[in-house]
Formats: C-alpha cells, sequence, structure tokens
C-alpha cells in the first residue's frame, strides 16, 4: 500500500515539477536549421523594376532573412522595426514574399517604405518549407559563408535584434 | 445592476464555503442550500448579461455579438474560460445541493462529506473569483462585441460541456467518500452502493458528453473524423475510463467487501485525472483547436490546486489505507478476478491516454527534444490494451463469486462462441480490405452482445424476469460493444474520396452515385454562404439531395466547411465542398462512412442504460 | 442585394481554412504515394492534424510541393527526410522508436506485464 502510494505520490509530484517548468518557460522552437547551410535558391523579382532575389545574394556579410506578406497582419506591426533597422545602417535585410499578392505588395512598399535591399517572391511556398517556417514573420540571420546563425518567430523587435541578433555577428 | 448582483452572490458563495470546512460552523445544511442559490444567481446573471448583450461585461463583449441568433448568445455563456467556469462550479453546488437532500447515510456522515467537498470548493470559487472573474467591467460600454467563432455555433457544441462538467466535477464527490471512508477507517459496506450511484449518475452523463463532442467533430471538425487524439478529446476520456474502473470496482467493494483499497484508490485518481484535464486545458500548455485561458497565473493557480488535493488524498490513503483491508481471499478463476482484470486494464487505458497527452511537454523540459504525439501512437497501443475488456465483460457475469470452474460455465460459451466465429468469418469474407485488427475487434463486441443476450434469456427462462440491474449492467455492455463495433468498421473500412467536379458531373463511391446539381449563394444573419446541392442515387434511384456550404463569418474573417450528411439507417455518405480552381471547377471531398451511426447509438444506450440503472435501485 | 453579394465572394478570400482545389497527379500510384505521405506529415499550424486533412494554407503549400517532388522521382524516404531536416522530428505524426521515446512506446506493454506479475504474485500469496 504505501508502495503504491509512493510511486503515485512520486509520479504527481514530476508530473507538477514539469508542469511548472514548462509554465515558467512556454514553449519555444529551436528551428532545426541552425548551424545547417542556407539551401540554394532563386526567387523571382516582385516587379519588373528588380532583380528577385537569390541566396548568393546574402554571401559575404551577416544578412537578416525576413518572410513576410502584406496580407500577415503581425508583418505590418514589424515593418517600423525593419525600417529602423534600414536608417540606422544596420545589417542588411532580405526579404522573401510570401505567396503574396504581388500588386498589393508593391503598393503597400511604395506607401510604407522598403527595408529591404531584394525581395524575392515565394509564390508557391517552398522556400519557406525548406527553411521550415511555420508563419509569417520570421527572420533568419545568416552568416558570411551562408551558415544559418539565428531563427526568430513572430515579429522583429528592437530588443531581439540588440539582444540576440547582433551579438551573433560579433564571433 | 445584474452583473453586480452576481458577483456579490458568487462572493457570498465563497464566503459560505469558506466556513463549511471550519468544524465549528454547523449550519452545513443550510449553507449548502445558500451556496447552491447563490452560485445559481449568479449564473443567471451571466446568462441574462449575454441575453440582453450587456457589452458593459468584459466576458461578454469578448465573446458575443449582436448579430449571433439568440439560442447561441444564451449559450456562449459557457463557450469561454470564464463562463464555463461558472457553469462548472454551478453544477458543483447542484451535486453538493442534491445530495445533502437525497444522502440517507445519516446526518453526520452526509456532513462530513459536505465538509470535504467544500474543500475543493474553496479552490474553485477561488480560482474564479481571483483569476478569471467573469463579471470583470469595461468603461466605456463598447457599441459591439468581438462575436463568437462560428465553429462554437452549433447546438451539440453548446450542450457537450455541461454534460461533461456533470460528468467530471460529479466525479468529487468520489474523493470526498473515499476521504471520508480513510479517516474514518472502517465502514458499512452500503457506503460504496451510496458511491456507486452517484459514480454512475456522473459516468452516464460523461458518457454522453463525450459522444456528443465527437458528434460534434465528426460533423464540423476535419473530415468525418469522430476522435482526433486531440489533448482536449484525451481530457475528457482519462476520467471516463478511470470512472469506468471506479464503477465496476465500486460493485464488487459493494457485494462482497473485495478490492476495497482498488475502489478507493480509484475515487481519488479519477478526480485527480478529472482535475489534470482542467489543468491541461486552462493553463495553456497544450495549444489545441479548443484550448481556453493562455494566461500562466491561471495555469499556476491550478497546478497548485492539483498539487494539494491530489499529495493530500495520496498522502492519506497512504496512511490510512491498511485499516480497509479486504480479505482478498478469492480464486484466479472467479467474478472478483475478472474485475481486478478489468481494475488493471483500465487503469493502464487512462495512464497511456495520460502519458500521450503530457509526453511531448516532458520530453521537451527534461531533453530538449521536441516530438508529436498524436493519433498513430493512441491508434497502435489503445485498441491492443482495451479489446480484452470485451471479452471480460462476456464472461464475468456468468462467473461465480470467489471461485469457479471452467466446468461451470463452459456451456454458456459456446453459442457466443459460434455467433463471434461467424461474424468474424464475416468481417474476413465480405469486405474488400482485410484487416486483422478489425475482425479481432468485431468478432470480440460480438461476443458480448451475444454473452449478454444469452444471460438474460437464461433470466428470463429461469425466474421469468429480469432485474433493472440486469437491463443495466447487459445494457451498457452491449452499448459499448456497438460503439465499438461502429467505430471499428468506420476507421477500417470506410472510404475517402475527392476530386476536382464541375456542375453535372459525377463522383462514385460505394455503390453510391453523387452527382453536383448546382451551386449558389446566400446570406444569413451573421454569415455569407455558397451552398452547393448535390444529388445521391444508388442503383438509379435517386436516394437525397445534400446541400454542403462554404461559409465566411465577416466578425470574426473565418471561413467553415459545413459538409452535409446523407444518414442512411448505418452508415453515411459525408460530402464537403471547397473552393473552385480557375477553370470552374470545384472541390469536393466525399467519404463513405459505414456503420459510424453506431458509434452515437452506443453511447446513448449506455447513456440510457446508467440512467435505468440509478433509477431502478432500491434504496 | 444580390449583386453586392456576389461581389463580396468575389472580393473575399476564398483560400484561407477552406479545402483547396489542388492539381492531383495523375498516375493513380503516385496520387496514392502521396497521400500516404501527406498522412504521415503533421500540420505544423494546426493542433494533431496531418496535412491530409488541414485546411491551412501551409499545408497546401506542404502538399503542392511533395506532388512535385514524387513527380520529380524522389522517394518517399527521401522527402520525409528533407521535411524532418527543415522542421525536427516533430513534424511526423507518428513519434520514432528512438531512446527518447522508449518510454513511450514500451509504457503500455511493461505495465500490463508488471500488472499482472502482481496480481499473480497476490494469487500465489493467497493461496499459501
Amino acid at each position: 500500500m504505501r508502495f503504491i502510494s509512493a510511486i503515485l505520490i512520486f509520479v504527481s509530484l514530476l508530473l507538477i515539477a514539469v508542469f511548472m517548468a514548462r509554465l515558467g518557460s512556454p514553449k519555444t522552437t529551436i528551428s532545426p536549421m541552425i548551424g545547417k547551410p542556407l539551401t540554394e535558391f532563386s526567387l523571382p523579382a516582385i516587379n519588373s523594376e528588380s532583380d528577385g532575389l537569390t541566396s548568393a545574394d546574402l554571401r559575404g556579410k551577416y544578412a537578416i532573412l525576413n518572410i513576410f506578406a502584406q496580407w500577415c497582419i503581425t508583418c505590418k506591426y514589424e515593418h517600423p522595426v525593419l525600417m529602423q533597422i534600414k536608417e540606422k545602417n544596420g545589417l542588411p535585410i532580405y526579404g522573401v514574399a510570401w505567396r503574396d499578392n504581388l500588386t498589393k505588395l508593391n503598393t503597400w512598399l511604395k506607401n510604407d517604405g522598403n527595408p529591404y535591399e531584394k525581395i524575392g517572391a515565394d509564390n508557391d511556398g517552398s522556400l519557406i518549407i525548406k527553411l521550415g517556417v511555420t508563419g509569417a514573420p520570421e527572420s533568419f540571420l545568416i552568416s558570411p559563408e551562408g551558415i544559418v546563425l539565428f531563427n526568430y518567430k513572430g515579429a522583429l523587435t528592437q530588443k531581439v535584434y540588440e539582444e540576440e541578433i547582433l551579438p551573433l555577428v560579433k564571433k | 445592476m445584474i452583473p453586480t448582483i452576481g458577483y456579490i452572490s458568487l462572493i457570498i458563495a465563497f464566503a459560505l464555503t469558506c466556513l463549511q470546512i471550519i468544524p465549528k460552523f454547523k449550519a452545513v445544511r443550510l449553507a449548502t442550500d445558500l451556496i447552491f442559490a447563490g452560485t445559481a444567481i449568479a449564473l443567471v446573471c451571466l446568462i441574462t448579461s449575454y441575453a440582453v448583450s450587456d457589452f458593459s461585461v468584459l466576458n461578454v463583449y469578448n465573446n458575443s455579438h449582436t448579430i449571433k441568433p439568440f439560442i447561441y448568445k444564451i449559450t456562449g455563456t459557457w463557450g469561454n474560460h470564464e463562463g464555463s467556469l461558472l457553469l462548472l462550479v454551478s453544477i458543483f453546488s447542484a451535486y453538493n445541493f442534491a445530495f445533502s437532500k437525497i444522502s440517507k447515510l445519516g446526518e453526520n456522515p452526509t456532513d462530513s462529506i459536505i465538509r470535504l467537498q467544500n474543500i475543493i470548493g474553496i479552490g474553485l470559487y477561488a480560482f474564479i473569483i481571483f483569476t478569471s472573474n467573469p463579471f470583470e467591467r469595461i468603461h466605456p460600454t463598447p457599441e459591439d462585441g468581438l462575436g463568437l467563432n462560428p465553429l462554437l455555433q452549433d447546438i451539440g457544441l453548446a450542450i457537450h460541456p455541461p454534460l461533461l462538467y456533470v460528468g467530471y466535477i460529479g466525479f468529487s464527490l468520489g474523493i470526498s467518500f473515499a476521504a471520508y471512508i480513510l479517516i474514518k477507517g472502517e465502514v458499512d459496506r452500503k457506503i460504496f452502493g451510496t458511491l456507486r450511484k452517484w459514480t454512475l449518475f456522473s459516468w452516464a452523463f460523461l458518457t454522453l458528453g463525450v459522444g456528443m463532442g465527437s458528434w460534434w467533430a465528426y460533423r464540423e471538425l476535419g473530415w468525418g473524423g469522430f476522435w482526433f487524439w486531440d489533448p482536449v478529446e484525451n481530457v475528457s476520456l482519462m476520467p471516463w475510463l478511470a470512472g469506468t474502473a471506479l464503477l465496476h470496482s465500486l460493485f464488487v467493494t459493494e457485494k462482497r467487501g473485495e478490492l476495497t483499497i482498488w475502489t478507493i484508490l480509484l475515487a481519488i485518481l479519477t478526480f485527480c485525472v478529472s482535475l489534470i484535464g482542467i489543468f491541461l486545458v486552462r493553463s495553456g500548455i497544450l495549444t489545441s483547436v479548443h484550448a481556453f485561458a493562455q494566461d500562466p497565473t491561471r495555469g499556476m493557480f491550478i497546478l497548485a490546486f492539483f498539487a494539494i488535493i491530489t499529495n493530500a488524498s495520496l498522502i492519506l490513503f497512504a496512511i490510512r489505507a491498511n485499516k480497509l483491508k479486504s480479505a482478498g481471499d478469492f480464486e484466479p478463476l472467479s467474478k472478483e478476478s475478472f474485475f481486478l482484470f478489468n481494475n488493471l486494464i483500465f487503469t493502464i487505458a487512462c495512464a497511456t491516454v495520460l502519458l500521450g497527452t503530457i509526453y511531448p511537454i516532458f520530453l521537451d523540459i527534461l531533453t530538449d527534444t521536441k516530438i508529436s504525439v498524436g493519433a498513430p501512437y493512441f491508434n497502435s497501443t489503445m485498441p491492443y490494451i482495451t479489446l480484452p475488456i470485451l471479452i471480460l465483460a462476456a464472461l464475468a457475469p456468468a462467473i461465480k463469486w470467489k471461485k469457479d470452474t471452467f466446468a461451470n460455465f463452459k456451456s454458456d460459451i459456446i453459442i457466443p462462441f459460434i455467433i463471434a466465429v461467424i461474424t468474424a468469418l464475416a468481417c474476413y469474407f465480405i469486405p474488400d480490405k482485410k484487416s486483422a485488427i478489425a475482425i479481432v475487434s468485431v468478432s470480440f463486441s460480438a461476443y458480448l452482445i451475444a454473452s449478454m443476450l444469452q444471460r438474460g434469456w437464461q433470466k428470463m427462462k429461469k425466474s421469468g424476469k429480469i432485474s433493472t440491474s440486469f437491463y443495466s449492467m447487459a445494457g451498457a455492455h452491449i452499448g459499448v460493444a456497438i460503439a465499438v463495433i461502429g467505430i471499428t468498421i468506420c476507421s477500417i473500412y470506410g472510404i475517402e474520396k475527392e476530386e476536382i467536379i464541375k456542375l453535372d458531373d459525377h463522383i462514385s463511391i460505394a455503390g453510391y452515385d453523387i452527382k453536383m446539381d448546382s451551386m449558389s449563394i446566400g446570406a444569413n444573419k451573421n454569415y455569407l454562404t455558397r451552398i452547393g446541392v448535390f444529388s445521391i442515387n444508388k442503383d438509379s434511384n435517386e436516394i437525397a439531395h445534400l446541400h454542403p456550404e462554404v461559409r465566411y463569418y465577416p466578425v470574426r474573417q473565418m471561413n467553415t466547411t459545413e459538409s452535409d450528411i446523407y444518414y442512411s439507417i448505418l452508415s453515411n455518405l459525408y460530402v464537403a465542398m471547397g473552393d473552385s480552381d480557375s477553370s470552374g471547377g470545384f472541390a469536393v471531398r466525399v467519404y463513405y462512412k459505414p456503420a459510424v451511426n453506431l458509434i452515437w447509438l452506443g453511447c446513448l444506450i449506455m447513456f440510457m442504460s446508467g440512467m435505468v440503472g440509478i433509477l431502478g435501485r432500491k434504496k | 442585394m444580390k449583386k453586392f453579394i456576389i461581389l463580396i465572394l468575389i472580393i473575399l478570400p476564398s483560400y484561407s481554412f477552406a479545402l483547396t482545389a489542388e492539381e492531383h497527379l495523375e498516375n493513380p500510384a503516385q496520387e496514392q504515394q502521396a497521400r500516404d505521405i501527406f498522412r504521415q506529415i503533421r500540420c505544423v499550424v494546426c493542433s494533431g492534424e496531418s496535412i491530409n486533412d488541414s485546411k491551412a494554407d501551409l499545408a497546401k503549400e506542404m502538399r503542392v510541393m511533395i506532388r512535385n517532388e514524387i513527380d520529380k522521382g524522389r522517394s518517399e524516404e527521401q522527402i520525409i527526410n528533407e521535411l524532418t531536416q527543415s522542421y525536427g522530428i516533430e513534424i511526423l505524426m507518428t513519434p520514432p522508436v528512438i531512446k527518447e521515446t522508449s518510454i513511450l512506446w514500451f509504457f503500455p506493454i511493461i505495465a500490463i506485464l508488471l500488472g499482472v506479475s502482481f496480481i499473480a504474485y497476490f494469487f500465489n500469496k493467497n493461496n499459501k
């Protein structure tokens, strides 16, 4: 009797400990892409005046790859942060427009500002899937050699940029 | 005004609950009545606020809207975290009220059990008042609300929470009885009979609630799937598994004074498992299609509540359980033994569901590995664990208490065995698809049904009448067997077809021919819709028209797919429509679901058998 | 009024959360293989659904991608491997049997064996 009770109490304490740990630190997904080379890709342009985006464009410098779309409301929240990074001459940002309406996208960028060095259109989501993206917006930090160093799911903030992305650049 | 009355009533109920656990406080019955009244008033106030769309109440603002149909405004009261908790605690207070009125245990035992219940009550009321107040106000009063998820505007889904709550909050009586019995140290066996009736009542409603939820999912979510092993579903299944074990164990303890310690432990565990469920659903740690709160403070509160109740009961059990030792002098071949194995299997089944549900969290915290545990895991473990139960259920009624021999009952197994074999052969030869698990599952169920019918016939022959308790037992067993047959046949032999078709095109499936006749557009109070008309033909006879829709709800900015179902006696034809491609074709999915209606029929039979079991018993 | 409704329906986003009209592979064996793979891959933005059943856009994009890969001649193993490279093993509907999931997979059978042993021990004790 005591033996069974002891086991049950142990199990319940174990459960409580695990649950408490989970409540204290909500689930974060560490991208499996970190440490791996960025896949080779070549995306078409979003309008006839610009070039598209290829993986080669990101080589030779630390760069942010940002997945976004104009249909994504959170991306609109993120937009000013990206503009600020560009204005303060921070890391170059390259955009991947995910399954977007290109007319509306171009209009939005023209009206609200374009924080991207280059933008590629991923109309069928094939690059997104290779990158393990689960939603927009998402951002990756890519090393000059083309290795994925960091992944952030959700709208980038000044805080995440300064405290989590920039420190990796010094290395 | 009304929300304020509601809030104050709730506070009064809470205060009285706190008083109940003070030994010096004597007015237990009066307090129970007042707590029930106060909680009921609070619930009515909240429902009224929804009915009149009082958006000054934050809860109403968040979850309702003026254009929602009236009935869904009312049921929307419990379609959210705070409102559903208020419903939960109302049902809890109703149980205590009913118990205080009906109980024939005597004044002291009844009072003691009510006091123990109120320990649980303090946790529930405190949780509501301090972290989930449904009567919180907002200023200024908004013009309109944020609407309700259209998926929840369904009558099946509206009824399902109340049914579930009557189920698993009712198991609180189990743990209070257990605590009382442990403290007292020795009791008259009759108390187990009383608990059995209360447990049977809760169990019956939980069965119906689970069935109702499954039926809703079948019609509204996914593609005619009725069970997804989603965490929230698992959370309602675990108390059901533990509760079924408890129910059976109580029977043995009441009749023979055996398995007493199992019974007490199961009573404790059933409620604890209900609490784990409440925690998992409301803490936000498991993302799910229908999880409520995302607030860690709430999670911490429920976790603390669970920690206290579970560990206190288990410690009490550890210290006092040896006072309740039963003789344990039954043979391996005896009715008690079969119940013992039954307890074991149901407990392991419950533990497996719990393990599968929390394993991803467990693994993530301990090893930083992220995995998903879903339907494939449960479908490859649960059937093997639970199928033997069907045979136990078939044999147990005929086996004697304490000691029996194979010779005694071997003549009983012949006819059901033959029927089982015939069923197995039918299962092998009739369908195109051969499935070993289906053959085993269906033949076991057939064996159970045949055994129950045979036993009923034997009793009729012997004494000319059948007791209500037999109807209840046999009915429930037949019900579960029918449900298992439905689940098996539908899962294994179902057919799915998806095509892109234009008007006047056909899809054929399982002997049915489905033609898309027309497409039209309409609008209802809170949604826009595209309706397809499909005619169903079988053997060149037109037998039905189906009208699946795709609806758009502007306030929530979401689409839902409203499938339409052709119900024939046993099987269903399920048609769901999607959007169009560039050449004017529409995506259409058709499912042939054989025997799926047996699932709901089985649940209904189990529920009715449970009710018969309560009403028919002599006091 | 009707014209207004039609206009609305045309403008409305019809692609999110609806059954989508996708091109199936022409070869039925290949399409069947695609379906088999869909049932093994979890929809990462839903809860518990496979991409076969999910109505989410990302699920659709994965289905389209997988069909393309099959068309190009990639094997089931290669396709699934690549997805786990991108998303981790949590994208699999069935957890793999690795040492971290050994408790999960072996618990039921071990529990039953232990339980039956306990009961056998109990009966043995009584018969003495």
